[in-house]
């Protein structure tokens, strides 16, 4: 009997020790720096455009793309976007976000051993959970997140792109790039220009560059698209090659609402070198920047432009 | 909304309450024979002798298991006239007739009725399978879940000494 | 939204006020009675990246649920509360919150029977329509709606039904109706009534409606969908003596989804079961088809949820670790199979059967692919947008998904020990269960399980399972051992290993171990485990996810009253 109650008492006292071992013990230093990079707005470097004025305004949307290359459906998706660019053009801002387990490099055959993966998209993918759904999926403007409803299979892209292109747009945003080849260095500005009066909100602004035309294996089991199982030189497109200013970007300065609405207009720059320390190629590739509310994750505006016109 | 949910759930554990030293009552809910034909689970006959309600799964090694091992001690009439026995095997995954054969195969001899969809299952709340109900004369109820290798001993001990004394035992 | 929250609210409020006078009717003889469950999962998370256990911020996750009905004469109503907080490793991540996702009351009137709220209901062998849960494997289709049975005489019985489908915390776009009607002759003719001859016939009917959304074809062209796709069923049940039949065919009209690559071909599906019974002998006999019967009260959803029909395996469902490492699962779209299976008893006190008699079960599965032939010469195979493809009846396709050969023979030496033993056979096609594609597509695999459990006393019970894969694809060979001891009824420890032994790659020969204890009480239960789990695949409707390897603790709680 005494055995038992010492058993019972064992198995109670690890029931316990499981719940306090959740804890996170934070030893000094307890302040570390801001790892969102603030960059100095380094006019000398990049001198501020003068961006053209905003003559049409419209809400992009922004289609991000879960996928791998060792996932047998995922080229199929990419077909479903391909159609939705040539149907939307501007409209539509696409990013393949190569993430998680159909992403992983084979340690084992060397025609699956590239390596498409970003920090940022890893991060992305877990954060809103559309790998631990399934590939493929994706997202549309990243809405639904607050409700745990942002994760749509390709089908449905469709039906959300229309619904988001036909809102009002909360803002303009505008992009320019300079290339320098011979420095290898990349300035990117962007403007946004407030259209309406709008609720104090927290906004961010995310800027990525993406590159078209990667001839890589991928993984197929869909006649209507190409060979299977494997299409061995096939033509990838907006490949996320990496987030320019952190995962979850820099936040937009804003001067608090007032009551008599006036546009507020922010502008951002940054830049980039590497191009080819990264193995990309500066025409093939994009520049994409898109405003979201810090909160619900919502993209609001996006825009995308070529590197090298 | 919050208040709503907060008197109803209230509501029900007050109930829960009320009725924890409860009587076991079967409810009316259509189960099927082997040969298909239908029958309510509350007219299986509980007040005559000490009845066990062994609920299984035929996709569970351990609930054939338990299956057996009631059998064999039926065929061996440990149990005989003392002890009613009643199988409901709730069919989640396999087709309804598949059970038949299985249940031939493993040659049982007391009753197996099929719960199609869980309903019964889900009436009566069982958590997990397999899981054993052993009603006494006095309709009382003792539970159990999961695979017991001393079941038949504890059926056994529950009829020649009642519910009460169990209790006294734990 | 409001005027959701509104009705919710109202059924709350009406079933609060019926509780008191319900309660007082306790006492009653109609009787009265509340019983209810809970379970929780909890998971505690540690780093392992050498199996690929990654880290999980919470470093906790618990799965939760409470179920609570009430009982009167023929009153009934009860609720589930279920809570995620975040989903346990392996659980659809969409689960996260916490609600009541299901609530219902019922009574009966005379002839009548009248459901509403969340309905679990199943049509004849459910193929199209069966809503019911399974929380162990993350999957909930209740209809939320109405239902309404009719017993107009002794065997007859008119089933109807209305409502949407649960999505995760939300219900699906899809509206599903549908009726069915159930006879047993026996009940109906006088002369079968004593007669050997038993025969029950049923029909059902479901049909769909979604609202129009646009899917394109191409840039330029979108897709005319039915907005209302219709099934109907029909079946037969007859059984002479010892022996059974039964058939079940369905057929469903043009439903391009996202499951099917939109094309507009109609779905069938046919189950036949041929059963023949006596006490020790038990053989089953079981031939599948099925083509583009994926259907889901949603046409953009891939993913395991808003199911409207259900297609039962016909393979044997393997309990043993190692024996279900390479799992079948259904193709609802593309399949055709076949099943045999014998059970038989060898009595005691024969030389085989012994003192106790031996148990021996035998079974055989087989399933491909059907066949496709294309519409015209200016079509693909399942090009979208088209009818897709063409299917002879009665060809079985050349892809081979999986075969499946187990013996399994349990026998009694004497009083206190016992052994089972299994041998199984397998070729599992990882491409088309798993969705990914190697240069090995099939896996073949032999298995070897053997299970002894000696008893020490009437309560005390030693078990030890030893299990061995073996296959030269995929991970390689794989070996186990679980060696359990149990004192009846309360208590139970377990140890247990698994070992990748024969991964190529001798870097990846994980050992993966498994420690519990669990005590019983009753009807409740509580078990503690530590162990790693290994990664895993699960592919529905050509989405597939990664459910990543783990290692930590694990508790859960079982109650029921």
């Amino acid at each position: 009997m005494i055995k038992i109650t010492i058993l019972k008492s064992i198995l109670i006292i690890a029931a316990s020790v499981l719940v306090l071992a959740s804890c996170d013990k934070i030893d000094a230093p307890y302040i570390v720096p801001n790892t969102d990079p603030i960059e100095p707005e380094d006019t000398a470097a990049c001198p501020v455009p003068k961006f053209p004025a905003v003559t049409a305004h419209y809400k992009r949307a922004l289609i991000e793309d879960y996928t791998g290359h060792t996932c047998v459906n995922c080229p199929r998706a990419a077909l479903i976007t391909h159609d939705l660019k040539d149907k939307y053009q501007d409209s539509l801002v696409v990013v393949a976000v190569h993430a998680g387990f159909y992403a992983k490099p084979s340690t084992s055959d060397s025609v699956w051993a590239y390596d498409f993966r970003t920090p940022a998209g890893t991060e992305w993918d877990n954060f809103f959970k559309v790998g631990a759904v399934g590939n493929p999926n994706g997202m549309v403007s990243r809405k639904g997140y607050p409700n745990n409803q942002q994760v749509l299979s390709p089908p449905s892209w469709a039906n959300a792109v229309k619904n988001t292109v036909s809102e009002a747009p909360l803002m303009d945003l505008q992009l320019i790039t300079e290339y320098d080849s011979a420095k290898d260095k990349l300035c990117i500005h962007s403007k946004i220009s407030f259209l309406q009066a709008f609720t104090e909100r927290t906004l961010k602004i995310s800027v990525i560059i993406t590159e078209d035309s990667i001839i890589q294996a991928q993984k197929n089991n869909d006649v209507t698209v190409g060979t299977t199982p494997s299409i061995l030189n096939y033509v990838h497109t907006h490949v996320m090659r990496g987030a320019v200013n952190g995962i979850w970007g820099t936040p937009v300065l804003l001067i608090p609402e007032n009551s008599s609405f006036a546009p507020v207009v922010t502008t951002f720059q940054t830049h980039f070198t590497n191009f080819n320390l990264n193995t990309m190629v500066p025409k093939n590739c994009h520049v994409i920047a898109f405003v979201f509310d810090a909160e619900t994750k919502e993209v609001l505006q996006v825009a995308e432009v070529q590197v090298v016109e | 909304m919050k208040t709503f949910r907060f008197f109803l759930i209230n509501a029900l554990l007050s109930a829960a309450f009320s009725a924890m030293s409860q009587k076991l009552i079967l409810p009316d809910v259509k189960i099927y024979t082997l040969e298909g034909s239908t029958a309510s689970a509350s007219s299986i006959d509980a007040k005559n002798s000490t009845t066990v309600l062994f609920f299984w799964n035929a996709d569970d090694n351990r609930s054939i298991e338990q299956l057996r091992l009631l059998n064999e001690e039926y065929e061996n009439q440990i149990f005989s006239g003392k002890v009613k026995i009643v199988g409901i095997c709730t069919n989640y995954s396999c087709t309804m007739q598949s059970i038949r054969p299985l249940v031939s195969g493993l040659a049982i001899g007391f009753d197996v009725f099929i719960d199609r969809n869980n309903d019964l299952k889900r009436a009566m709340n069982i958590p997990v399978l397999p899981y054993t109900m052993i009603i006494d004369h006095a309709l009382d109820v003792h539970r159990y879940s999961g695979y017991c290798n001393n079941i038949v001993g504890t059926i056994m001990d529950l009829n020649n000494n009642g519910m009460a004394n169990i209790s006294d035992k734990r | 939204m409001k005027t959701h929250l509104l009705t919710y609210a109202t059924f709350l409020a009406a079933l609060i006020c019926i509780f008191p006078s319900l309660l007082q009717a306790q006492n009653s003889s109609i009787g009265s009675q509340v019983n209810g469950n809970f379970q929780m999962d909890a998971q505690y998370y540690r780093v392992d990246s050498a199996i690929g256990a990654l880290p999980v911020p919470e470093k906790m996750q618990m799965n939760s649920w409470t179920n609570i009905t009430y009982t009167s004469g023929d009153f009934n109503a009860g609720l589930r509360y279920e809570t995620y907080l975040n989903p346990v490793n392996g659980y659809d991540p969409r689960y996260k919150g916490t609600g009541i996702p299901y609530w219902f009351v019922d009574y009966k009137t005379g002839k009548f029977q009248i459901t509403a709220g969340h309905i679990y209901e199943q049509f004849g062998g459910g193929a199209i329509f069966r809503t019911y849960e399974e929380h162990n494997l993350g999957y909930d289709n209740a209809l939320n709606g109405i239902r309404v049975k009719f017993t107009p005489a002794k065997g007859v019985e008119l089933k109807g039904i209305y409502g949407t489908q649960r999505y995760f915390w939300d219900k699906g776009p899809g509206i599903v109706r549908g009726a069915d009607a159930d006879f047993n002759l026996k009940d109906w003719i006088p002369s079968l009534e004593n007669s050997k001859l038993r025969v029950r016939i049923g029909g059902s009917f479901v049909s769909k409606y979604q609202a129009d959304e646009e899917i394109y074809n191409s840039s330029q062209e979108k897709l005319m969908l039915p907005l209302n796709v219709a099934a109907g069923a029909g079946r037969i049940d007859l059984g002479y003596g010892n022996f059974g039949l039964n058939a079940e065919y369905a057929q469903k009209i043009n439903d391009p989804n996202a499951t099917n690559n939109f094309i507009y071909k109609k779905g069938e599906s046919l189950l036949l079961t041929a059963t023949y019974n006596q006490k020790g002998l038990g053989i089953i006999l079981q031939a599948k088809r099925l083509d583009n019967m994926g259907f889901k009260s949603k046409r953009t959803e891939t993913g395991n949820v808003l199911d409207i029909g259900y297609l039962p395996a016909i393979t044997k469902q393997q309990t043993y670790t190692l024996a279900a490492v390479y799992p079948y699962a259904t193709q609802p779209n593309n399949e055709m199979g076949m099943e045999a299976q014998v059970n038989y008893k060898i009595a005691k006190n024969t030389f085989l059967g012994g003192k106790y008699g031996t148990d021996i079960a035998v079974n055989f599965s087989a399933i491909n692919s059907i066949v496709k032939e294309l519409v015209n010469d200016t079509t693909l195979l399942d090009e979208s947008g088209t009818l897709g493809y063409k299917s002879p009846f009665f060809k079985v396709g050349d892809t081979k998904y999986f075969r499946d050969f187990n013996i399994e023979i349990g026998h009694k030496f004497t009083k206190s020990f016992k052994l089972l033993f299994t041998y199984m056979y397998e070729e599992y096609n990882t491409a088309i269960i798993e969705g990914h594609i190697d240069d090995t597509v099939l896996v073949h695999a032999n298995i070897l399980v053997a299970e002894m459990t000696y008893k020490l006393s009437p309560e005390k019970a030693l078990r030890l399972e030893t299990q061995a894969l073996l296959t030269q694809q995929d991970e390689g060979n794989w070996v186990m051992a679980l060696l359990e001891y149990t004192v009846a009824p309360k208590w139970f420890v377990s140890v247990a290993d698994q070992w990748n032994c024969g991964n190529e790659d001798t870097e990846k020969r994980f050992h993966y171990p498994l420690a519990a204890v669990a005590y019983n009480n009753d009807a409740n239960r509580i078990q503690l485990s530590y162990g790693k789990q290994r990664e895993g695949i699960v592919c529905v409707g050509g989405v597939c996810r990664n459910v990543p390897a783990s290692n930590g603790f694990t508790l859960t709680i079982t109650t029921s009253f």
